[in-house]
């Protein structure tokens, strides 16, 4: 186990390296000067000019840029915001906490909801009861996500006036009100995530229904739950893990339509803003910052899945 | 055959008909078993002996249910009228269930002690300690070591024989009245079959169990039933007690059961002087698979240790043994399918470890494969004529309609209808597919096929037909064929000569006739009392050989035999022209 870690955070090292180097010539390549940025946009005096970009590094040429910046990386540093002047590192941890709060409980709700259902659909296959549920994550499946969580703003926000609609409290600063916050956007999040994720737990479960162990499970006198959980459930969730370890990836990543509907303070939305402004530490941080949140879900997952599949050797 | 409800039988079933929606595939069958009494419930597949076994326990697959008729278990109707629960009460505990595929009935995911203890668990309110006491006695009974060690372990470290073992053992644990043995055995090969038969035959009679051994092949069961019952198409054909039906059978299916289990006189395909077609000397193949098998850790699996043989042109030579024994491996490594480490292989004079990739492509036109499991060896997106059009998709020489008509042609040779060529495969039978991919091997006209179990997954009035099928078509394009089965009977029907093997190596070597007539090696005379066949005598038909092959093992040192690690040196000596037998020590 230790050893299958070890080995695959050695591996992950080249992976790092390249992404680094395509990190730094892409947002080289946007257009755009962050210098005439940080100057207001609009400026003809071309002495002020040069120097600003002598003091953001920028007139230093590429490959000494990227030299200095990976010497910084490695002292972990990740440099300043241009725009901001905040460190990069801070911004990233305080902007991920909001988004993996978020993404966090909306998965793990998910899995609470599609579990069962997806268990339960199998279990009355071709029942009514089944035919609802492909029916619901069909519906749900092809509405789009943002537009939902505008409909559920609108709902619960606007007409009904339960839930705040613009803005965001800590969860740490103050539980209750911070809780009230995430209500909607984590609600949009797991809704797309149970349509899909209850569908693959649906096909897991059917397909091992068919096994014979399953039918020796019921001739062995078991009751219908036990031989649910404890032979189809453990047998069918691995096509589910999957799903789960991509979606989480990818929403830990930035769930940037999500958080600019429900103006959350997240890390897709800092991507977007420092991209419009130009930003370069704070872009490169957050691209580097986000394919190590891809390393170490895909990691966690791998390590969860020789939990539900003996015959998964961690070597 | 029909009894009333008081006359002490475990079980009764009268008129019973299954249906699935309208269609019937099971109809006015009446059966009864008494205690403690084997009763082995015989036919093809399809003929619907399986779903008796599931409907008596409730668990009739999506779609079906009893029809008619009523099913009596110990003076209580069960005919779908009980409640799931108290359904649920007999099942485990009264009535037990093994599976054919002992592979798929484990569940994958939970240790073995979990498995086993978990119906008890739910049957008694015993305690956990003396529920794990019981599973250890019970694992004992069915002859496997250190039980303790055994039950944390998952399925997928032991082999087909040993799970189905521990099944028996999991099912055995409640001493139920009845067990239903659905063809407990189907999947393993000679040796291990008998052994698992005879275990169940033996935990059953020392737990006082009925048994219904349900099975396709009537040879097998027969040595261990008392009552046989013989099913065609839904319906009961004959039944009553296997002296009776094995000695004088009624009806002509079960006259045609027989003769399928009797398979006639060996017509042996004798082969062409000269320099042999294919020869291998000192063959060697090595696998270092870490996860092939999980009890040994990352050990290199040496499948093949040392092995020489030769086919000549024409001729079908059998490689027999059991599971492990290398017999396949062998098969692969000739045709480049597996590493050969040492060894050397020629064909046609050609050495195959150095030829040219031209010349290698010439060559697999020319060695062609029929594997076992024609449900798996048959690309399912792909039509049959397509599939056997396949073969010749190197002959550039051909259009693609030239080719076509010879896949047509070809499967008029296997006896299959022109329209077959425009199916899919999950549409053919089992015969029928092996039929299929016979006329994909052959369509090239190959010189040698290597035929890896081609009968064993397929019902035995099918084998006679399939192996009829390969004596015909050797008769007419003139192969060799190189026959791979853990069944020497079958082996004897076709094959001039046999090389038997054991763990990696031969044990023993020679014409077919003459081993069958004077076995040396002890394994050779274990493998041939492992596959029993009936045959003809005075009274009718016998079994023909039912010494059993558990707790044998001479204690004869003159002959090798690997049985532990270090099995020492060993060699091959001719005991009589052109027969060899594996000894200890150095020639």
């Amino acid at each position: 186990m230790l050893t299958f870690i070890l080995k695959r955070v050695l591996m992950s090292i080249p992976t790092f390296a390249i992404v680094a180097v395509i990190i730094f010539t892409l947002v080289r390549a946007l257009p755009g000067d962050p210098a005439l940025m940080m100057l207001g946009g609009n400026i003809d005096d071309e002495a002020s000019l040069a120097q600003m970009r002598a003091q953001l590094g920028l007139d230093q040429p590429v490959p000494v840029q990227f030299l200095a910046w990976l010497r910084e990386v490695f002292s972990g540093n990740l440099g300043t915001s241009i725009m901001t002047g905040q460190e990069v590192s801070s911004l990233l941890i305080q902007r991920f906490s909001v988004t993996a709060t978020v993404v966090l409980l909306a998965i793990v709700s998910a899995l609470l909801v599609s579990i069962p259902a997806g268990l339960l659909a199998a279990h009355r296959h071709n029942t009514r009861t089944d035919y609802a549920i492909v029916l619901l994550t069909i519906l749900k499946l092809s509405m789009p996500g943002f537009w939902v969580g505008l409909m559920l703003l609108v709902l619960f926000g606007a007409i009904l006036g339960w839930l705040p609609t613009v803005g965001f409290v800590s969860v740490s600063d103050d539980l209750g009100r911070g809780m009230m916050y995430l209500i909607l956007p984590v609600t949009s999040l797991a809704l797309s995530e149970i349509a899909v994720l209850t569908r693959m737990m649906r096909a897991g479960s059917l397909e091992v229904m068919g096994k014979d162990y399953i039918t020796h499970a019921r001739a062995k006198g078991l009751t219908e739950r036990k031989v649910l959980w404890r032979h189809v459930f453990p047998n069918a969730f691995a096509p589910t893990l999957t799903m789960v370890g991509i979606m989480l990836a990818g929403l830990l990543a930035g769930a940037a339509v999500t958080e600019t509907v429900f103006t959350l303070p997240g890390l897709g939305k800092l991507l977007v803003d420092s991209i419009y402004a130009r930003d370069y530490p704070v872009l490169q941080g957050a691209l580097l910052f986000i394919a190590a949140v891809y390393v170490l879900t895909n990691l966690a997952i791998d390590l969860t899945y020789s939990f539900f599949d003996p015959k998964v050797r961690l070597t | 055959m029909i009894r009333g409800t008081d006359t002490g039988q475990v079980l009764t079933i009268q008129n019973l008909e299954i249906s699935f929606g309208a269609l019937a595939v099971v109809k006015g069958v009446d059966l009864s078993v008494a205690p403690g009494e084997i009763l082995a419930l015989v036919g093809e597949s399809g003929s619907g002996k399986s779903m008796i076994g599931r409907a008596i326990m409730g668990l009739l697959p999506g779609g079906g249910r009893v029809s008619g008729g009523r099913i009596t278990f110990r003076n209580q109707e069960v005919t779908g009228a009980l409640p799931s629960t108290q359904m649920r009460r007999l099942r485990g505990k009264e009535i037990g269930l093994i599976f054919q595929e002992p592979l798929s009935s484990l569940n994958p995911n939970m240790r073995i002690g979990e498995q086993m203890c978990e119906a008890m668990r739910a049957h008694t309110d015993l305690s956990e300690d003396k529920i794990r006491e019981r599973a250890h006695e019970m694992l004992r009974q069915v002859r496997l070591d250190n039980p303790e060690q055994l039950m944390n372990r998952y399925p997928h470290e032991f082999s087909g024989g040993m799970r189905q073992r521990i099944m028996i053992a999991s099912v055995m644990m409640l001493k139920p009245a009845l067990l239903i043995a659905d063809e407990p055995t189907t999947a393993l090969d000679a040796v291990v079959q008998r052994e698992v038969l005879d275990i169940i035959a033996e935990v059953a009679r020392a737990n006082g169990t009925a048994v219904i051994l349900i099975s396709h092949d009537l040879a097998v069961v027969a040595a261990y039933a008392a009552q046989i019952a013989v099913m065609e198409k839904g319906v009961l054909v004959e039944a009553g007690s296997a002296r009776a039906v094995l000695g004088c059978p009624q009806h002509a299916y079960t006259q045609k059961l027989l003769a399928a289990a009797q398979l006639g006189a060996p017509e042996p395909v004798k082969g062409a002087s000269g320099p042999p077609l294919l020869s291998v000397e000192g063959l060697q193949v090595e696998f270092s698979d870490k996860q092939m098998f999980g009890l040994f850790g990352k050990t290199v699996n040496r499948a093949v240790k040392d092995v020489s043989l030769s086919v000549q042109p024409g001729e079908f030579v059998g490689l027999a043994g059991e599971s492990g024994s290398g017999k396949s491996t062998i098969g692969r490594a000739i045709g480049k399918l597996a590493p050969m480490k040492v060894g050397r292989v020629t064909f046609d004079g050609i050495d195959l470890a150095n030829c040219s990739a031209a010349n290698e492509r010439r060559l697999r036109q020319r060695i062609r494969f029929v594997f076992q499991d024609p449900f798996s060896s048959l690309n399912p997106r792909m039509r049959v004529g397509r599939i056997v059009a396949e073969g010749l998709r190197h002959d550039r020489g051909l259009s693609a309609a030239e080719r076509q008509a010879r896949a047509i042609d070809m499967l008029e040779a296997v006896g299959l209808p022109r329209t077959m060529a425009a199916r899919f495969p999950h549409a053919l039978s089992g015969g029928q597919r092996q039929r299929v991919a016979i006329a994909r091997a052959l369509i090239s006209r190959p010189d040698l096929i290597i035929a890896d179990e081609p009968v064993s997954a397929l019902d035995v009035t099918i084998q006679a037909q399939i192996l009829m099928l390969l004596k015909s078509l050797q008769r007419e394009f003139g192969f060799a064929c190189l026959f791979i089965s853990h069944d020497l009977h079958i082996v004897e029907q076709l094959c001039a000569r046999l090389y038997v093997l054991h763990k990696g190596r031969v044990m023993e070597q020679g014409e077919t006739a003459q081993l069958f007539a004077a076995p040396r090696h002890p394994y050779t005379r274990r493998l041939m009392s492992a596959s029993p066949r009936l045959e003809q005598d005075a009274e009718g038909l016998q079994l023909a050989q039912t010494q059993p092959v558990l707790g044998r093992h001479d204690s004869d040192t003159t002959f090798y035999e690997d049985s532990g690690d270090n099995a020492g040196p060993y060699h091959l000596a001719e005991t009589a022209p052109g027969h060899f037998v594996a000894l200890r020590g150095t020639a």
